[in-house]
């Protein structure tokens, strides 16, 4: 079993890449598992069905959905190799900046919307460092300058990335990433999985259900803001 | 020697050679150098793991960086001489043509046919280097490399630019903040050519802008020309690609000129009779596939004469119109 893992920011076009890259000669012969990690809804599930794909679903709620991601990988890898996929595709949750879901010896592909602007790149971290594969979607509605300026910044930011340029709507290049999973190592769950980057820290009030905010119901793993003016928490005169 | 050759380097050796000809071999290394703070002035004759081991710097990891550095320049290093079509199948799955196309350098082709005939599907087949792989199964290749050979799975800079109705410009930003990002991302220097894009832009378009007129502000027809321009002298891309240039509202016959002067392959889908005859040759796109290639006749050559002539006399009118004056006929070929 093949898995992989696929993430990126919200709306950015990850399950209708997933399905064209799934839909591809090289792969569509195979036994093929989505599992889509959601925070709070998930209709993916019917759009993979449409496309006659097989997939399971997870909200994280409560919980920050990469932490249950982290948590879950295991459990969700467990499941296909007794159902004897042939591709497991773990797609993640709209991914905050600070994230990044990827295994150290599995296929990690970020999708990022070059309409998110030329700054983002910078703006996105460990997500982009991270990963092998950069997918850019909706390539056609920005000038070719700033797609080569977009495509220079991840490339300046994580060298090793092969950057392809797939259309969610059409298709359109789509079957290069299916190149790629085809290529993706054998999974094996005998060796320990490790995240390629630590996870964001919390354990905080707010973790547990606070609602009142400020300094005064903070408590656990707090971090202030210095702003000028503030010396060690004094405001000065 | 034989530590690189122990731990697989690929530059085994190297490091036994003196700054000066390393330097020689290759320029990039010298911002490397500097940024690990390896003494360079005075210590040119001497080897680079004499000065590493002074500094306390692994050699290896110089040549890494220079590895990484090379690998997101992002320049095309091979001059692109030709590109080749390789026919696939029209919508009914019929072979399209019997021979390959092949377009030499600074050659203009035009792509005609009604609407709906395929002619955006040949610009995004030839954009994204189709491999067979796409609706048309055609094979794109580029000095008679296909996708694959071409890249060799490095990120480096495509040498195809399109320039398509859909596409805008979304950056806020001033014109010359913006072409200073391009360029830098091009790694050009060389200032006086913002101006030179500018300019070559606004003779495109009615209205001129500036440098510093903020990109969101440009209409459609002067981000048009922007974009042509800015292919032509910041991405310099070997092969330009151009979707109907007739409705950007610019200056058509002067755009097509600029093309056909570069030393660009120029591929443009038009439904204009005059642009359509300053290409040497076009292609007619019909039921999703190339039904025929014909190239343009000395009869022709006649025809766009005449054509200039309407065409000058329609700007004319234009700009009457543009410019609030009684639009009075008086013509005669």
């Amino acid at each position: 079993m093949k898995l992989i893992i696929v993430g990126g920011p919200a709306s950015s076009g990850k399950t209708s890449v997933i399905i064209h890259a799934l839909n591809n000669p090289i792969i569509d012969k195979s036994k093929v598992l989505v599992a889509k990690l959601d925070c709070l809804v998930a209709n993916d599930s019917e759009v993979y069905k449409k496309n006659k794909i097989a997939s399971i679903t997870g909200l994280s709620t409560y919980i920050c959905p990469d932490h249950y991601l982290s948590t879950n990988i295991e459990r969700i890898s467990k499941y296909g190799i007794k159902k004897r996929v042939d591709y497991l595709i773990i797609e993640s949750a709209g991914l905050c900046n600070r994230c990044s879901p990827y295994l150290t010896d599995t296929l990690g592909v970020t999708i990022l919307d070059v309409l998110s602007g030329i700054q983002s790149p910078n703006k996105i971290g460990p997500m982009l460092k991270s990963a092998d594969i950069v997918v850019l979607t909706h390539c056609d509605m920005i000038s070719q300058a700033e797609r080569e300026v977009f495509r220079k910044r991840i490339s300046v930011l994580n060298c090793s990335a092969k950057i392809l340029e797939v259309n969610g709507l059409t298709g359109k290049n789509s079957y290069r990433l299916s190149g790629e999973f085809a290529l993706a190592k054998e999974f094996d769950a005998s060796v320990p999985q490790h995240l390629k980057y630590s996870m964001p820290g919390a354990v905080c009030s707010f973790c547990l259900g606070e609602k009142r905010v400020g300094e005064t119901f903070a408590s656990g793993n707090v971090k202030l803001m210095e702003l000028p003016g503030i010396k060690d928490g004094v405001w000065k005169k | 020697m034989i530590k690189g050759a122990a731990r697989g380097n690929e530059n085994p050796g190297k490091e036994s050679l003196s700054i000066n000809e390393l330097i020689k071999e290759n320029p990039d290394i010298v911002a490397i150098i500097e940024e690990l703070g390896i003494p360079r002035k005075g210590c040119e004759a001497q080897s680079l793991s004499f000065l590493c081991e002074e500094a306390g710097v692994d050699p290896d990891d110089i040549f890494t960086r220079l590895e990484n550095k090379n690998k997101t320049t992002g320049r095309t290093e091979q001059e692109i001489n030709y590109l080749t079509i390789e026919p696939g199948t029209n919508k009914t799955g019929k072979k399209e043509f019997k021979e390959n196309i092949e377009i030499c350098k600074g050659e203009v082709i035009a792509l005609v046919g009604p609407t709906g005939a395929g002619k955006s599907l040949m610009l995004s087949d030839i954009e994204g280097m189709a491999a067979g792989d796409s609706p048309s199964s055609r094979i794109i290749k580029i000095n008679g490399k296909n996708y694959d050979e071409f890249y060799q799975g490095k990120n480096i800079k495509s040498p195809i630019a399109l320039i398509s109705q859909s596409m805008n410009y979304l950056i806020d930003l001033k014109v010359n903040e913006f072409l200073d990002i391009h360029m830098e991302c091009c790694e050009i220097a060389e200032k006086h050519l913002q101006k030179k894009v500018v300019d070559e832009a606004c003779h495109l378009c009615g209205e001129s802008f500036s440098l510093d007129t903020r990109m969101v502000s440009l209409s459609g027809g002067q981000a048009r020309a922007l974009m042509i321009s800015d292919s032509l002298n910041i991405t310099r891309a070997p092969v330009i690609l151009v979707d109907e240039i007739e409705n950007a509202g610019i200056r058509k016959d002067k755009a097509v000129e600029l093309l056909v002067n570069s030393s660009s392959i120029s591929i443009i889908a038009t439904h204009d009779p005059f642009i359509a005859l300053l290409a040497n040759r076009r292609i007619i796109l019909q039921n999703g596939g190339i039904s025929s290639v014909i190239e343009r006749s000395e009869s022709e050559k006649e025809t766009v004469k005449i054509l200039k002539k309407i065409n000058e006399y329609s700007e004319n009118l234009k700009d009457k119109l543009r410019f609030g004056k009684i639009l009075d006929i008086n013509f005669e070929l």
